[in-house]
């Protein structure tokens, strides 16, 4: 009687403990979301793919949570007349280590999808981590908005691929609509007209390029170095390209390119940089004896130059550089101002331009979801493709072809700003093409 | 044809590279031929050195002098706690190479969870620059060679000239006849981490105010420094010096006159060439 007691209440306990654990399971799987249909959460999930402990993405995502924190205040996005929440997850790539390789961005954009359930991303700084991420787009059939990389690869794969790429939006104005080449073009010219004024000018007709080896300045650059579309224009135009060189992008003493440059006595240096090598070469260009010649102008498309971040880094050295894009104090639309005084009184940093791409993007997408009234990609995609947007850096439209900036001008990405007293100040923009203004030599 | 600029440019650059490369690398080569280590972190105290610098000077406002030394003390601390807790109990030269190489790891993210990312920039201790020869020198890099060549050559006279050099030439020469002789090995051996991880500092606080710092600064310098070691014969101080020599003459030459792009590669080569050539490298023991 005892012994078949005993067996009794030992099945009982052991019945009871597998009833205890399974509704815990239940009841744990359902608390923490993971069965959860997403609709009934009434959230729309925003994905950050981007380098979460580089200015570039730590701004992109300060902007990305301002924006997000207005529209939910303002009441969120409105799909079929119900009221939806976004949420923001993010995923740190690390993509502004040249040293990480293009696995790291992949494994983030996973990430984000099949863990985090993000019905869109936002993201993307360096061009080949964009690229390998974007070839997941119709495996996934998820919309991927580009704020940051400075290349058009992905457009050109729209145009040619429409079907596999459309899921791609480019909010950088590197694409092959809103490229700053006909702008970096123009500059020597405007230069060279300066300098027929002003005696203390550089020779500016004899120019240097100093370029990463990155995949983004191949086009601009050309290979080998100064083999491109964009050098043989300024030299039909009469300028001489003296000197041209590539540097590795953990390129850190610049003595042996600074030498070259003045043995050949360069008056304008165009230094196409996005990594920490532009400190290291502004600091060490700023340090340099360049007697007997003058003290060469540096400009260029450098994408550290133009933040606030840039001046304190190079201790002032940065005096006199010309950078685009810049993140000028100009209202180039009613958004513009009452955006950057927000940031920085908040973030106590001036935006630099992830943050202005980032911001603007996720109200263009907060428009276009409620165009197509859902977050499904394939409807979303021709929602976007109608975007007629006023945002911070301008008037945003896409090219239906290729997915890239069609901006209305003025806009941000018009102006190039140097560094003036940790003041980036406009010195050029393109309604003046053939002339600088409030320009200070180095 | 090259120029006389050119040439200049490449003499005394190339003499400055050298010097930094050679006190960077002496203190591998130190732990290699004393205890017969393979440190896969070594260039993770480089990195470490120039962070540490960047705290105290941006951060807590320390004078630049005082934080140069405190750095160096700390290094030295740093290497002999190294050896007396984790290198001291490994034997197996495979497990050695991935327990330094994990330690280069952990290194590594603790100071991207401290400093993050971002491109820091410590200041340029003395600025502007210098005319050597005709080629414009900046004072900091002036500085870097005045004082690598000081140190090199106070090291020479460490190990050559006093008691401590005998007890550490004792221990790197005969370990067993060291004991004999009634040489602590361990405490040698300590002794020589807390001197190598000092110099690789040295190195880093020498030449990191003129460019950035980030997390990842220290790999590059650790192929250089072994490459170097390789090409000098292991564990050797006059082919360890003649090595940095020869790798950053190449490095600054191919640099100036063909491309900074192949300059590694170059290198490369050339210790390739050498242990093609002379198995041994310049002077020390066999590679095997």
């Amino acid at each position: 009687m005892n012994k078949s007691i005993k067996a009794v209440s030992r099945t009982a306990v052991v019945a009871l403990v597998v009833v205890v654990i399974a509704v815990a399971a239940v009841a744990g799987i359902f608390l923490t979301g993971v069965f959860t249909p997403e609709q009934q959460k009434r959230q729309i999930i925003i994905g950050l793919s981007l380098p979460l402990t580089n200015p570039v993405g730590i701004h992109a995502k300060y902007a990305a949570e301002m924006a997000v924190e207005e529209i939910n205040a303002a009441g969120g996005v409105v799909l079929n007349g119900t009221r939806y929440e976004l949420v923001l997850v993010a995923e740190d790539t690390n993509e502004m280590d040249p040293l990480i390789p293009v696995d790291q961005g992949v494994t983030a954009f996973k990430r984000l999808v099949e863990v985090h359930g993000a019905h869109v991303i936002v993201g993307g700084v360096r061009t080949d981590i964009v690229v390998a991420q974007t070839q997941l787009l119709s495996q996934y059939k998820i919309v991927y908005l580009d704020i940051e990389s400075n290349q058009r690869i992905v457009e050109d794969l729209v145009q040619n691929d429409y079907e596999n790429y459309k899921y791609y939006f480019h909010f950088f104005a590197g694409g092959r609509n809103s490229s700053a080449g006909p702008y970096i073009a123009a500059i020597p010219s405007a230069l060279r007209n300066a300098a027929q004024n002003n005696p203390n000018y550089p020779n500016v007709t004899r120019i240097a390029l100093v370029a990463e080896n990155a995949l983004w300045t191949v086009g601009l650059a050309g290979r080998p170095a100064g083999n491109s579309t964009f050098f043989k224009r300024l030299q039909a135009q009469g300028f001489d390209l003296v000197f041209a060189e590539l540097y590795p992008t953990t390129q850190s003493d610049f003595s042996s390119y600074l030498a070259r440059i003045k043995e050949k006595c360069a008056g304008l240096i165009i230094l196409l940089f996005s990594g920490p090598p532009g400190v290291a070469f502004t600091k060490q260009w700023a340090a340099y004896d360049w007697s007997p010649c003058k003290k060469p102008i540096i400009f260029g498309p450098g994408l550290l130059g133009g933040f606030s971040w840039f001046w304190t880094q190079t201790e002032g050295a940065a005096q006199g550089t010309i950078w685009w894009p810049a993140t000028v104090k100009v209202p180039v639309t009613p958004k513009t101002i009452p955006f950057i005084e927000k940031f920085t009184g908040r973030f106590k940093e001036t935006p630099n331009t992830a943050a202005f791409d980032t911001y603007d993007a996720i109200y263009v997408l907060k428009e276009a979801l409620e165009r197509a009234n859902t977050w499904k990609a394939d409807r979303l995609v021709a929602a976007l493709e109608q975007t007629d947007y006023e945002g911070v850096i301008g008037r945003i439209q896409f090219n239906r072809k290729l997915h890239g900036l069609n901006l209305a001008l003025p806009n941000l990405y018009w102006y190039f700003g140097q560094w003036q007293n940790g003041e980036l100040v406009p010195v050029w923009s393109p309604d003046q093409p053939q002339t600088v203004r409030n320009l200070v030599l180095p | 044809m090259i120029t006389s600029e050119a040439a200049a440019t490449v003499l005394v650059y190339g003499f400055i590279t050298s010097l930094v490369y050679a006190l960077f690398a002496e203190g591998f080569s130190l732990i290699f031929g004393v205890a017969r280590m393979i440190d896969a972190a070594y260039g993770m105290w480089y990195t470490a050195a120039a962070y540490m610098s960047f705290a105290l000077v941006t951060v807590y406002n320390i004078p630049s002098l005082v934080t140069f030394f405190a750095t160096i003390a700390a290094l030295f601390a740093a290497g002999f706690v190294y050896y007396w807790a984790v290198l001291r109990r490994i034997k197996d030269h495979i497990e050695m190479i991935m327990t330094t190489f994990l330690i280069a790891l952990v290194i590594q993210n603790l100071i991207v969870l401290l400093f993050t990312n971002f491109p820091w920039s410590t200041p340029v201790v003395l600025p502007g620059s210098t005319l050597v020869f005709g080629v414009s020198v900046f004072n900091q890099q002036l500085a870097a060679a005045i004082a690598a060549s000081t140190l090199l050559i106070l090291l020479w006279l460490l190990i050559y000239r006093t008691k401590v050099g005998l007890a550490i030439r004792s221990v790197a020469q005969d370990l067993d006849a060291a004991v004999c002789v009634g040489i602590r090995p361990e405490r040698t051996m300590a002794l020589v981490l807390g001197l190598s991880t000092a110099l690789a500092g040295l190195a880093s606080l020498l030449v990191t105010p003129q460019s950035t710092i980030t997390p990842v600064l220290g790999w590059p310098m650790l192929t250089l420094a072994f490459a170097i070691v390789v090409l000098g014969g292991l564990g050797d101080y006059r082919g360890t010096l003649l090595a940095a020599f020869v790798i950053g003459y190449v490095e600054i030459a191919v640099q100036n006159l063909v491309s900074p792009l192949y300059s590694g590669a170059a290198s490369l080569i050339t210790v390739l060439l050498t242990l093609w050539l002379r198995p041994k490298g310049i002077f020390g023991r066999s590679v095997e």
